[in-house]
């Protein structure tokens, strides 16, 4: 048996104790890491004054000098928030979608998105629950509140800022907004004169904000002070919902094998790192596999990937007959056809199509919840 | 007492709460990067690293995949091993492995914590209970302990040694 008193005793440590001097460090660097490589970041911490910045850039040509100069001073005035988009919109075009694997296959175009770049392809899945326009705008809002991190981390505030949403406006009234999230969350906000109130990355007036607007607001300091409010390109649900973000799912080429497609899905684990005798070396380059079970004896598997390829898994422990006889999550068993995922290292000298023992690290049985009405959400995924 | 999902989906929500989790792993986390890279003030730092490219990753961590303290201390361990290979240090993936393996909480029923604090306070001799508690639970050095309790650095070692020993014993 492992020996594990140390983690035990670690994980009894009362919560009063540790050594807090390193957490406030911690916590420190974590609001630097918010706020470094801004250019507000370099105004701030070089305490650049009108005068210095004009020093720092005498060796520029005149002209852009001014442009430079106008353009810092806007910025940092205020009311100048205006001529300045804080960011840029991110946006999505549909460009195709096709049937495979039993569902719509959506290829979208995504634009000023920081998780997303390019072209994107997303499975809608077979219940109908979602479309293409919807995942496309789950998509574009995901991208929004990414910007509006940013935004608020890198440039806000001198404190560590923080972005709360979704919330919708329930009222409006003179200076004074209140809002509630799907928690039931309800909070009042005095706004004055320097709160930005932004849509789409352009400052906006207050009278652009109607109840019912889905809104995300950040704040900062300790009295997480209202800095700015942030009206929402669509409605709450495409912010929050697991409805809508488990109604399609991201496909990518799966990782070291690029002829395959795989897919971001919840999944169960058959093997979990280091354990049912793997015993993977871990020098090898990482590989992502998934493919449908063809068939599976107590010492190997196989996998059909998308691409049609056959990966022979080995397996020095039955893991199959394993999972089956322990039913570690109720009812589920794994049969011919289920959809599995295996992430393994791969050397040079390795057989690509055959995963020995001493290759793979996880086994996972893919899952596709809301797909249908079964009353459990471990629905498995076929195609 | 939130749970460590919930903790996190508030810190990708953008509520302040991220201290909580570095409250939670800070300890083991530095005794992990010392095993690694043998010297304390440099296993706080690369810690404190990966905490900060933690925090700024944590979008991409992934719980269907694995646990956080999982995640966290492979992104510590690649940073400690970054560390060796800069001073032309080496060690094999198997022992970071194994070492990432001692130190990383295992999580604990209510009752089993609890029976585990009893059997620490009722270390004897005491310099038994006070090592531990200071070693693994307020995070110092073999040194800062040394030091506090007026003994030799070796001392140090042989008193936490042997007061593990005691307390797998007593727990066994």
């Amino acid at each position: 048996m492992k020996d594990d008193i140390e983690k035990r005793i670690i994980a009894a440590q009362p919560l009063a104790r540790g050594k807090s001097e390193f957490v406030a460090r911690t916590m420190l660097a974590v609001k630097q890491a918010k706020t470094r490589e801004t250019f507000f970041h370099a105004l701030r911490n070089t305490n650049m004054t009108k005068k210095s910045l004009l020093t720092k850039l005498k060796h520029l040509p005149g002209i852009m000098v001014a442009a430079i100069v106008i353009g810092a001073l806007l910025f940092v005035s205020g009311t100048a928030y205006a001529a300045y988009k804080l960011w840029l919109s991110p946006g999505a075009r549909i460009k195709s979608v096709e049937q495979k694997f039993g569902r719509d296959q959506a290829l979208i175009d995504m634009k000023n998105c920081n998780s997303y770049q390019g072209k994107v392809q997303v499975e809608i899945n077979d219940d109908k629950s979602g479309s293409p326009d919807e995942a496309a705008k789950g998509l574009v809002a995901h991208c929004e509140i990414e910007a509006i991190q940013s935004w608020a981390i890198k440039d806000l505030s001198e404190d560590p800022s923080s972005v709360l949403f979704p919330f919708t406006i329930n009222d409006i009234k003179y200076q004074q907004v209140s809002v509630s999230n799907p928690y039931k969350d309800t909070r009042t906000f005095n706004l004055n004169d320097a709160t930005p109130i932004v849509f789409k990355g352009d400052i906006v007036k207050l009278s652009s904000l109607s109840k019912g607007d889905a809104v995300a607001i950040v704040v900062s300091g300790p009295k997480k002070e209202l800095r700015a409010l942030v009206k929402l390109s669509y409605p709450v649900r495409y912010y929050y919902s697991p409805n809508l973000q488990n109604s399609y799912h991201t496909r990518h080429e799966c990782y070291g094998n690029p002829n395959s497609s795989c897919i971001n899905l919840p999944s169960l684990d058959v093997l979990r790192d280091g354990e049912g005798g793997a015993n993977p070396d871990t020098r090898g380059e990482a590989r992502l596999i998934q493919g449908r079970l063809t068939s599976y004896t107590e010492t190997q598997f196989k996998l059909q990937s998308t691409s049609g390829e056959i990966y022979t898994v080995y397996t020095s422990t039955n893991i199959m007959g394993i999972f089956n006889a322990g039913n570690p999550y109720g009812d589920i068993m794994i049969e011919k056809d289920d959809v599995l995922e295996v992430r393994y290292s791969q050397t040079s000298g390795d057989n690509p199509k055959e995963i020995q023992p001493t290759q793979y690290h996880t086994v996972q049985l893919l899952l596709q919840e809301f797909d249908t009405k079964a009353e459990t959400n471990f629905n498995k995924y076929h195609y | 007492m939130k749970n460590e999902s919930e903790i996190i989906q508030a810190v990708i929500d953008g509520y302040d709460c991220y201290a909580e989790l570095v409250e939670r792993y800070h300890v083991g986390l530095i005794i992990h990067c010392e095993r690694i890279v043998r010297d304390r003030d440099d296993a706080e730092d690369i810690a404190q690293e990966a905490f900060v490219k933690a925090y700024v990753e944590i979008r991409r961590y992934d719980s269907s995949k694995s646990r956080f303290s999982t995640w966290l201390y492979r992104i510590a361990t690649n940073l400690a091993l970054d560390y060796l290979r800069k001073q032309k240090r080496k060690m094999t993936v198997e022992d970071v492995e194994a070492l990432a393996e001692a130190t990383m909480p295992t999580y604990l029923e209510d009752e089993e914590r609890e029976a585990l604090r009893k059997a620490v306070e009722s270390l004897v001799p005491p310099e038994y209970r006070r090592v531990i508690e200071a070693y693994y639970w307020d995070g110092k050095s073999y040194q800062e302990i040394a030091e506090l309790e007026g003994v030799p650095l070796n001392t140090a070692r042989t008193w936490l040694r042997r007061a593990k020993l005691r307390l797998k014993e007593e727990l066994a």
